[in-house]
Formats: C-alpha cells, sequence, structure tokens
C-alpha cells in the first residue's frame, strides 16, 4: 500500500517538484559562480576570499526559503487528493488512521529526498570545481544536511494543517492571529492592573525565541547556511 | 502805560517762546560740568542695581515654585536601586523589567568591569520603557544617563541599549585616540569575533594575511598598531592597493579620474600610490575587530583591567592595551587571533543536537495530522 500511496503523491506533484529539483541543483552553483582563483598570488587567494564570503552572503537567504517552499508544496500536495474525494475512500481502506497518515507522511518525506539529493550534489559539485581559498572551508554535506532537516520541519508542520477540513486551518490561523494581537496588548494592561512581572514581556518575542531557538522546531533554520566559510 | 503794555502785548508771548526755546539749553551749565552730572546718574542707577537684583531673584524664585509646583503635580513616583554595580532609577512598576536587564547588562559586562567597579559609582542609570515620555524628567542630576526606549522595542533592543550606554560610560575619559581607535566601545561576544575570523582570511591586506598565518609583528600593523605608524604601502601590497582604489569608485575631478585610471586600468602601481597620497592610510582590520582585541585585553587583564587601562592612559595605545591586559604585546596580540580563530563557526554547529528535537517535532504534528476533524467526524 505504501508503494501506491507514494505512486499516487508523486503522479500529483511530479510536475510542482521538478522545479525545486532544478532550483535545488543550481542554486548551490549559481551562489559560487564566477569566483575564480586569482594567478595563484597570496593577494589573489584573499581577493577571492573576500569576493566568495561576500557572495555566498548575497545567495544565502535563498537556502531556507527554497527549503521552506520545497517542504511546503510536498505538504499541501500530499493531501490534494484525499480533499477532492472527501476523504471516503481513505476511510473506507481496512487500514487504521494513524497508519494511513504515517504511510502518506512518509511518502511525502521520501519525495523530499530527491530536492535534498539535487541540492546536496548540487553543493559538492559547486565547491568541487572552486579552488578553496586558504582558510576557509567547504560544508556542502552539512548545508544539505541542514537543507533536509527544515525542509521535513517544514513539510510535516504544513502536513498536520493540510490534514485538517480548511476551516479548522483557518481557526488556527485565526488563532494565532488573535494572540499575536492580543500578546501585544494584554500582558502591557496586565502589567499595569495585576502582574508588574509582565511588563516588557512580549508575546510575539517569547513566541518567535521559542520557535527559532532550541529545541524549538525552526532553530534548524537559523543556523549557518554558508557553503563556504572559515 | 496801556502803550507799554501795548507794546509788551506780543512782546510777552515772545519773551515765553524764548525761554522755552531757552529751557533745553539750561544743560549748557552741566555741558560746562559734565563729569558731576554724569557721576550723579552713574551714582542713582548704580543704587538701583541691588534693589534690581533682588527683585529678579524674587522673580526667579516664584517661577522656579510655580514650576516645580507644576512638576509635583504631573511627577510619577520613581524607584532607586541597584541591580550588580549599577544605580538605576525607575518606575515601580518597571522595576522587576529594570532589575533583569541591567543584571543581564552586568553578566554581560563583568569580565571587563570586575575590579573596577568604583568607575560606576557616581553614574545613575535612569530606565523607562515607555509609550510616552513624560513624567520622566530628572533634573540637576549630571552623572545620570538613560536607558530608555518606546515601548515596541523589544527587551532585547533594552539589553542592548544597557550594555552600550554603561560601556559609553566605562569608556569615559579615555584617551580619545583609543576612543578613535576602538570605536568608543570594547567588544567580547563570540558571536562578533566569529566574523572577525572571517575578516582575518578575507581582508585583501599584507598585514592580515601575516597575522591569519601567526606572525604577530603582522597582527600589530593589522590592528594599526605598527611601530612605523599608519602606512598605506606597508599594509597592502600594490595589488591591494589597486582593489582598494578600485572599491573607492571613479571620482568626479578631472585630473584624479586619470591617475585613478592609470591605478586601476592601467594597472600602474605609482598612479595608485599617487591616489591614495594623501589619504589617511585605512587600518586594514575593521574597528569590530579592534574593539575585539580591546575587549580581549580587558577581559584576559582580570580585575582591574579597566583601571589599569585608564592608569596608562598617556602612553601608546599598544602599552595601553599590554598594561591592561597585564600581558607583553606578543601574548596578548597571540591570544586574541587564537580566541579569534576559535570562534569560527561551523556549518556543522547546532545540527548534531538538532535531530532528537527534530524528531519530536515531527511526530508531534504527525499526530496532530491523526487527529483531524475530517477523521474524527468521518
Amino acid at each position: 500500500m505504501f508503494r501506491q500511496m507514494l505512486f499516487v503523491h508523486w503522479k500529483g506533484v511530479r510536475f510542482g517538484l521538478i522545479p525545486f529539483i532544478l532550483t535545488a541543483f543550481g542554486l548551490p552553483l549559481l551562489a559560487v559562480q564566477g569566483v575564480t582563483a586569482g594567478p595563484g598570488s597570496p593577494e589573489a587567494s584573499t581577493i577571492q576570499a573576500a569576493r566568495l564570503l561576500g557572495q555566498m552572503q548575497q545567495w544565502l537567504p535563498l537556502f531556507p526559503l527554497l527549503a521552506t517552499v520545497t517542504g511546503v508544496t510536498l505538504a499541501l500536495s500530499s493531501w490534494a487528493w484525499d480533499h477532492r474525494a472527501n476523504h471516503v475512500y481513505a476511510l473506507t481502506l481496512p487500514v487504521a488512521r494513524w497508519e494511513y497518515v504515517g504511510m502518506k507522511m512518509a511518502a511525502g518525506a521520501l519525495l523530499l529526498l530527491l530536492p535534498v539529493a539535487a541540492f546536496w550534489i548540487g553543493g559538492l559539485l559547486a565547491t568541487s570545481a572552486l579552488e578553496i581559498p586558504e582558510g576557509l572551508r567547504a560544508y556542502p554535506t552539512a548545508v544539505a544536511f541542514r537543507f533536509l532537516l527544515s525542509a521535513l520541519t517544514l513539510y510535516a508542520l504544513l502536513f498536520s494543517l493540510a490534514a485538517g477540513t480548511l476551516r479548522t486551518a483557518m481557526w488556527i490561523l485565526g488563532g494565532f492571529v488573535s494572540l499575536a494581537v492580543l500578546g501585544g496588548v494584554l500582558p502591557e494592561f496586565l502589567a499595569e492592573s495585576f502582574f508588574p512581572a509582565l511588563e516588557g514581556w512580549s508575546f510575539l518575542d517569547w513566541f518567535v525565541d521559542a520557535i527559532l531557538e532550541w529545541p524549538g522546531p525552526f532553530e534548524v533554520l537559523t543556523g549557518s547556511w554558508m557553503l563556504v566559510d572559515v | 502805560m496801556s502803550s507799554l503794555i501795548g507794546c509788551a502785548g506780543p512782546a510777552v508771548p515772545l519773551l515765553l517762546l524764548s525761554f522755552g526755546l531757552l529751557v533745553p539749553f539750561r544743560g549748557i551749565p552741566a555741558q560746562e560740568e559734565p563729569d558731576s552730572t554724569l557721576t550723579t546718574i552713574r551714582v542713582e542707577l548704580d543704587s538701583l542695581i541691588p534693589l534690581m537684583r533682588a527683585g529678579k531673584k524674587e522673580a526667579d524664585r516664584a517661577e522656579w515654585l510655580m514650576r516645580k509646583r507644576a512638576m509635583d503635580e504631573t511627577q510619577l513616583p520613581v524607584d532607586t536601586f541597584f541591580a550588580g554595580p549599577f544605580r538605576v532609577i525607575s518606575l515601580p512598576e518597571q522595576r522587576i523589567l529594570a532589575e533583569e536587564v541591567f543584571t543581564a547588562t552586568w553578566e554581560e559586562l563583568r569580565p571587563l568591569v570586575d575590579g573596577s567597579e568604583e568607575l560606576l559609582e557616581a553614574w545613575t542609570f535612569l530606565f523607562h520603557h515607555y509609550w510616552s515620555r513624560d513624567g520622566m524628567v530628572l533634573e540637576g542630576d549630571t552623572l545620570l544617563r538613560r536607558v530608555s526606549l518606546p515601548k515596541r522595542y523589544p527587551r532585547s533592543s533594552l539589553e542592548r541599549s544597557a550594555t552600550q550606554v554603561v560601556g559609553n560610560v566605562l569608556m569615559r575619559g579615555m584617551p580619545q585616540d583609543l576612543l578613535d581607535w576602538s570605536g568608543g566601545q570594547p567588544r567580547v561576544e563570540s558571536r562578533r569575533l566569529a566574523w572577525v575570523a572571517r575578516e582575518l582570511v578575507s581582508t585583501p591586506s599584507q598585514a592580515v594575511r601575516g597575522c591569519f598565518h601567526g606572525d604577530l609583528d603582522w597582527c600589530v600593523e593589522a590592528v594599526g598598531l605598527g611601530p612605523e605608524g599608519a602606512n598605506w604601502e606597508r599594509w597592502y601590497t600594490p595589488a591591494e592597493l589597486r582593489l582598494y582604489v578600485r572599491s573607492m569608485g571613479s571620482p568626479l575631478l578631472d585630473q584624479l579620474e586619470v591617475i585613478w585610471e592609470q591605478c586601476v586600468l592601467a594597472e600602474a602601481d605609482e598612479a595608485c600610490f599617487e591616489y591614495l597620497r594623501d589619504r589617511d592610510p585605512v587600518i586594514p582590520l575593521s574597528v569590530e575587530a579592534r574593539a575585539s582585541l580591546l575587549g580581549h585585553a580587558l577581559w584576559t587583564g582580570g580585575p582591574g583591567a579597566l583601571g589599569r587601562l585608564r592608569g596608562a592612559a598617556r602612553e601608546p595605545l599598544l602599552d595601553q592595551l599590554t598594561a591592561a591586559s597585564g600581558m607583553p604585546p606578543d601574548s596578548l596580540l597571540a591570544s586574541w587571533r587564537t580566541s579569534v580563530l576559535e570562534a569560527r563557526t561551523s556549518a556543522w554547529a547546532g545540527l548534531v543536537r538538532s535531530p532528537l528535537s527534530f524528531l519530536l517535532w515531527i511526530v508531534f504534528f504527525g499526530a496532530l495530522a491523526v487527529r483531524s476533524t475530517r477523521w474524527r467526524l468521518g
């Protein structure tokens, strides 16, 4: 059954996934394009290092962005057929719900390995084609691993959101927006009236810190994405 | 008689007119004795001065009382307390936040300040996290520094602001050349050291390259403290100078443009030197890197380092740093270079611990998907 689900997911997402695979392959190559080694003098190596680090800084935001968009696309596409048929077919299958969800989630995660592999190969090619200046090191595998974890995290989050109805998703999003708005106003009101300890506390700051710092789910997005670094 | 009177008729007004015209000239005798009149007037005026001063004093006092009464009516009560070595004033409801912010600042700056807390004794820090600035006016206290930000700024901004303000206080009174050289603030954060490591690898300067390779003489040059002083030709090779001139962009003046083109396009080294001759040489490592060296000197110097730095204010910059650190220059630069290279970030950092939390989050999200409304309704 897992093979069938994998095939169905692949069939549904393949045309959407191919651009991501190509981008994942090409992005590391683009990030180092044009940074050629000089005539071999020490200053040429330093100048190349400066250009390489400067260029990496410019391309850097696109790596986590690509991982996010890839994960989200796969997650949204994984429930597309179920939504279209109102989940009737899935409910007629002789499997437990958790088993069905597990298989569906695993199928999407397996498909996610395609862009990740493309990113890894692109990174390896990009860094092997470079003459790495002294003092710098290439991290194609580490960055590809970060890409995998980031894409999988976003995939899992959107997978759980997409499993519900549109109304549920709207409730969750609306609830979050309400919390964000109230979180900005309520602590201030409470600090002035009942709980002085809340002075200066912001829900949004707390929330962002909680999700971006370990053990938050998106901590992996905030690490170093430098393909070449000191 | 009547005739006389008749003749006198028109004469009386004429006499009166003449008298009236002559009245202004009654000063003629005074002009003959000007000193005495002026002296009289001056004495009379001088006698009024104490009266005028007394009146002005009364008016000032009345105005001051009015202002004070107005301030007392709008003034908010404040708390004064200590957080670490800092004397802090804040609104009572902001005291906990202020304590936390200044405690965090103390933890960050402690390696630099330890043993020199007396430098902070005279200072008071006014903490204000506000929607509106009204009500936090403290007058007459000249040793007051403000950590004051609108409430839209998060707590991290308050901590940065407090660190900046306290850093400024600590560096107050330091020689101007040290402030100019270090940007006015010592740095110790490892996050900044990671950037210095990138500079050490990628700054196009033979001095920096030599420092990266471990030559401490070059390290002294790279931070601009070499014995020969500022020197374009010593710090940069001709190729690096050319790169520097290129980065400055083509000038607008015709004569300079020709020299610029000879330097950049025709690669004539002499033209590059000529182009830069009238410009102050740029120290190869940035002010951030230099501030990290100052921070490192204070940090390694331990208790009293800041006091020793102040004590050596008349010495050359390198001697000031060695006095603060208590180390010879070579040892100071070697340990700074090592700490910079150790601060290099690895792309694997955080990835080793991430998988565990990552797996938990995946399972959590998967469990949420199983609990979807669709299924429960179905």
